[in-house]
């Protein structure tokens, strides 16, 4: 019973990942326009005393309390919005990291004119519905492969008046995964790297033979998307892969230890990036050797994923 | 008839249309104009005319989509139109300057429009430009056109703050009038309770009185009756006990004793003398609030025996008032502003004829400057006087006959007379026979002096409407009046108005009785005592009371009001301005307080439906069956069925509020009727199911 009033400012929590902003987050104060608009108020006021004109003294009143409506009412179009981080996708180095965050508001109100961003210069501008939630994407430049920590994010809103500035940062824990930046031109694969076991014969991918149930590892360019649609006919999911016989199918190992010596650690990443990113185009399984990190012949997207992954946190884990 | 109703409509419907933009630029230009509208009766016509063109400009531009006018245009026009402003006035200070700098900064700010911020600056000098308003006029209806123009204004700088999802143009245009009425508790707080400070804090107030109407100095035929169309109120009256009779409401002004044959006019030798005490007879007190006419010359009835200092009503500043010995109340300084002040009064038509010695040789001055006349005019007059004088020596038998001249000759009453010659009494005398009140006293005051007796002109006003819904009486510059007053050595000044001889219905019933065509409800085909013409009289009443009302509490609200206010709100005697601060800051916080309380008051989350569960699971709770935290609705179900009995309310709530939360078709937006039928059917289901108690309690 006692503890409702207090509760009474205080937002719920909804999970765990989201941060609702509260007044001890949110901080409020008069912009340009209001400081101007208060030296308006000064003058209207003077001329009140000089000329002795009452009603000079109500509409000067009249304009203050609505600059005392504008702190509410700008305090109330940030607090109790929700922010919440979701997924965001790995980059390579050098581009864009978008991070995607949602904002959620609960209020029966719409919100309106918030500005986003992670510095003043560039902002994004926002409205959430009333009862409703927005998703949107905030980029950052990444320079350096590894973890990429999501910067401080900036709320600010000016609305209704544009008098007053509210404003709030967010630490988000998001973070994203830079990859290193793939070598421009890369040499060609090292298929005969390792002596004469080098060429291994795979599974063909020349002649196709027949359809066989997926395996794990099968790579997704070879589903055999019109037997299955044949065969299993209503919802039951039955994977086939087509199956090759014939030909041949190369097997590479990239190894960050063969690598040439006049490379540095960072060049020899890239050389490795771009070799992941040219074999999973050509369709060719390889090997991965990096430090203590062994993954046998592969291909297909969570391969590559594995090896950009571990590519990109080289070194990290002594840290 | 419906045509212009349609294209009204028509319009609306074209603007509403308009993309987000354009119609939030034509609110801020509509709102510009309505500030600047009031200033147009003011300033100089070009400006005006300036003005006027930018803002159609502005419109256009708006309308149509074309590009706004290039920066270096609008330098040259901003130099030109200020260098105008600088010679029309020829300086940079003053109200009038500063408005008509305003004015046209703040339309040719419009046509610069490019950003957020310019809008915002149009709005900032509008907001100053209210105060201008205010230094014109501090009426009632002013006040409300304020109250608008602060409104519209508002809305127009919500409006330009919306990004993309911004509410349809009507709730724009309506944002501010919503705030106003939020923002007023606290104003009006801070209104009342702000500690007012007494003087200018610098310069002289400059007066704002150069064409105000009102009785002068001097008095020619046709003067009083300029005023007579004028329905501003002089002054008002509250009188202490019983209302005098009409025909004795004689409001005394102005003494004339001066005649050049055409223009009445007071001595140029005003030395103060001994007052002239006038004889005794009832005595009345009045309590008068008047009008500013720049004058110096005060009202009250006639004849005055003393009069208090005059004190503003917005500042309490006194001024000093006395007596003239022509029983003129005077004050020393021009009057500028509303003033109060108390008047004492008697009755009785005559002055006292004391045997001062001293006084006497004052008077005899007096009353040798009431017999001059210019010489050589009005011959005619004169031989007629020399025929009455040879009827009677008696002043009083003379001035009687005299009247009886005009009451029984036809002459006429009327506004608007024929011009009179150069011989102005012998042409009124003889041949038009026909003028206002000044005709009649002139005239009259020109015959008596030709036989002798000294007489001197009176201008005032007379008559004056009680306002039934505040009690005061109010005297309005148609009241406008004059009269004379001549001297019988035997009882001192004695005042006739020959007017009274003539048209006996102007001094018994006031003055629109005499002029029925100058009323309202005649002008519209109307008899004198229709239903319309009395409602009108009512509310013209109404408005009389409930503008001094304004200008007393409102506009004359100062330290002393706080003051009083104060003490017998809170008991403190005395208060100083620091304790009405304190009490300000300590209220305005509490209100504050409390609206940003309702304010900031978190709505529910909660939908109708989740609301009546709520409820439904905290009354089981407290009789002993909280509803577990991984308990669904139908899990509780079954638990509270063993323990209630299969009470059929109970199962039949539980299982409609389930289908309606997670059954198909259930949308949180309760849009249709369907869904608020079933909420309907859930509350009374719960109204049922508080009154449960649990099987083994009942035992």
């Amino acid at each position: 019973m006692l503890k409702r009033p207090l509760n009474f400012w205080q937002y719920p929590t909804a999970s765990h990942n989201e941060l609702i902003l509260d007044r001890r987050r949110i901080y409020i104060l008069p912009n340009k326009a209001g400081l101007t608009f208060a030296l308006v108020l000064l003058s209207i006021f003077v001329t009140s005393i000089n000329y002795g004109v009452n009603l000079g003294y109500a509409l000067n009143f009249i304009l203050l309390s609505c600059g005392w409506l504008g702190i509410i009412f700008t305090f109330k179009n940030l607090a109790g919005l929700g922010l919440e981080a979701s997924a965001s996708q790995a980059v390579f180095s050098g581009e864009l990291a978008h991070f995607s965050l949602r904002l959620n508001n609960r209020s029966t109100l719409a919100r309106h004119a918030i500005l986003l961003g992670f510095d003043k210069s560039s902002m994004q501008v926002v409205d959430i519905h009333e009862n409703s939630s927005n998703s949107l994407r905030l980029a950052t430049k990444s320079h350096q492969r590894g973890w990429l920590l999501c910067p401080r994010i900036r709320l600010q809103t000016s609305f209704p008046f544009g008098l007053l500035t509210a404003w709030s940062y967010w630490q988000s824990a998001q973070k994203i995964l830079v990859y290193p930046a793939p070598e421009l031109n890369p040499p060609p694969l090292p298929y005969a790297a390792e002596g004469a076991s080098g060429a291994d014969l795979m599974a063909g991918n020349e002649e196709f033979s027949g359809v066989r149930s997926y395996q794990t590892g099968d790579s997704l360019k070879q589903l055999a998307w019109r037997q299955m649609a044949r065969q299993s006919g209503g919802n039951n999911a039955l994977l086939l892969s087509k199956h090759f016989e014939g030909g041949q199918r190369y097997v590479c190992t990239l190894d960050f230890s063969s690598l040439p010596v006049q490379l540095n650690i960072e060049e020899k990443l890239s050389r490795l990036c771009a070799w992941l990113l040219v074999a999973e185009q050509d369709n060719v399984s390889y090997a991965f050797k990096l430090g203590g990190i062994q993954l046998a012949a592969n291909s297909g997207e969570d391969h590559q994923r594995a090896c950009l992954t571990a590519l990109a946190l080289y070194g990290a884990e002594d840290e | 008839m419906s045509k212009p109703k349609v294209s009204i409509i028509q319009l609306a419907q074209k603007i509403a249309a308009l993309p987000r933009d354009k119609t939030d630029a034509l609110l801020l230009i509509f709102t510009c104009t309505f500030v600047l509208l009031p200033f147009a009766e003011h300033s100089p016509l070009w400006i005006n005319s300036i003005a006027a063109l930018l803002i159609i400009w502005r419109v256009w531009i708006t309308l149509r989509g074309t590009v706004m006018p290039p920066k270096w245009l609008l330098v040259i026009t901003t130099c030109a139109l200020l260098t105008g402003v600088y010679v029309h006035f020829g300086t940079w200070y003053g109200k009038e300057t500063g408005i008509a700098f305003l004015m046209l900064l703040a339309c040719l700010k419009m046509l610069e429009m490019h950003a957020r911020r310019d809008a915002i600056a149009v709005i900032f000098v509008c907001y100053f430009l209210l105060v201008g308003q205010l230094l014109y006029s501090q009426s009632l209806l002013a006040a409300v056109y304020l109250l608008f123009c602060i409104c519209l204004l508002l809305s127009a700088q919500l409006a330009f703050q919306y990004h993309q999802l911004a509410p349809s143009l009507w709730k724009r245009c309506s944002n501010g009038f919503r705030l106003v009425g939020l923002a007023l508790p606290l104003a009006v707080i801070l209104f009342l309770l702000f500690p007012r400070f007494q003087a200018p804090l610098w310069g002289k107030q400059q007066s704002n009185l150069s064409g105000v109407t009102g009785l002068s100095e001097t008095m020619e035929p046709g003067n009083v009756a300029n005023l007579a169309l004028s329905d501003q109120i002089a002054f008002r009256v509250k009188f202490e006990e019983k209302i005098p009779l009409a025909s004795q409401l004689y409001w005394r002004a102005v003494v004339l004793d001066t005649y050049n044959g055409k223009r009445w006019s007071t001595s140029p030798s005003r030395v103060q003398q001994a007052f002239i005490a006038p004889a005794p007879g009832t005595s009345v007190m009045q309590e008068i609030i008047m009008e500013p006419h720049n004058q110096r010359w005060l009202f009250g009835l006639d004849r005055p025996t003393s009069v208090s200092n005059a004190a503003h009503i917005n500042n309490e500043r006194n001024m000093v008032s006395f007596l003239t010995p022509y029983g003129e109340m005077r004050s020393n300084e021009p009057i500028q502003e509303r003033i109060r002040y108390t008047i004492t009064s008697n009755l009785s038509n005559a002055t006292l004829a004391a045997s001062n010695s001293r006084t006497t040789s004052d008077r005899r001055e007096i009353e040798q400057k009431s017999l001059q006349l210019p010489i050589d005019t009005n011959p005619l007059t004169r031989r007629w006087t020399k025929q009455l004088r040879q009827q009677s020596n008696d002043s009083a038998e003379l001035a009687k006959l005299v009247l009886d001249y005009f009451r029984e000759q036809p002459f006429r009453y009327t506004m608007s007379p024929p011009p009179l010659g150069n011989d102005q009494v012998d042409d009124f005398l003889f041949n038009t026979r026909a003028g206002f009140c000044e005709h009649y006293a002139s005239a009259f005051a020109v015959i008596m002096r030709y036989l002798g007796i000294p007489a001197r002109i009176v201008t005032g006003y007379q008559g004056g409407e009680m306002n039934p819904f505040d009690g005061l009486m109010t005297v309005r510059q148609a009241d406008a009046h004059a009269w004379t007053e001549i001297w019988i050595a035997s009882r001192g000044w004695i005042r006739i108005d020959p007017v009274a001889a003539v048209s006996p219905d102007r001094i018994e019933h006031g003055f629109p009785s005499s002029f029925p065509s100058r009323n309202f409800a005649s002008l519209l085909g109307f008899n004198q005592q229709t239903w319309l013409s009395d409602l009108a009289k009512e509310w013209r009443a109404r408005w009389d009371a409930t503008n001094s009302a304004w200008n007393l509490w409102v506009l004359n609200y100062n330290l002393n009001k706080q003051r009083n206010l104060l003490s017998t709100l809170t008991g403190i005697e005395h208060p100083q301005a620091v304790q009405i601060g304190i009490a300000m800051m300590i209220t305005a916080s509490f209100l504050a307080a409390i609206l940003s309380l309702i304010l900031l008051r978190k709505k529910s989350d909660q939908g109708p439906l989740d609301k009546l569960y709520d409820d439904f699971c905290k009354h089981m709770g407290n009789q002993g069956y909280p509803r577990l935290a991984f308990e669904g609705p139908s899990d509780y179900c079954r638990r509270l069925q063993l323990a209630f009995h299969n009470k059929y309310e109970l199962v039949e709530f539980l299982s409609l509020y389930t289908n309606c939360k997670y059954g198909k078709g259930y949308n949180s937006a309760l849009s249709s009727t369907h869904e608020l039928n079933q909420l309907a059917k859930l509350k009374s289901l719960l109204k049922l199911c508080l009154q449960l108690k649990p099987a083994n309690q009942r035992r």
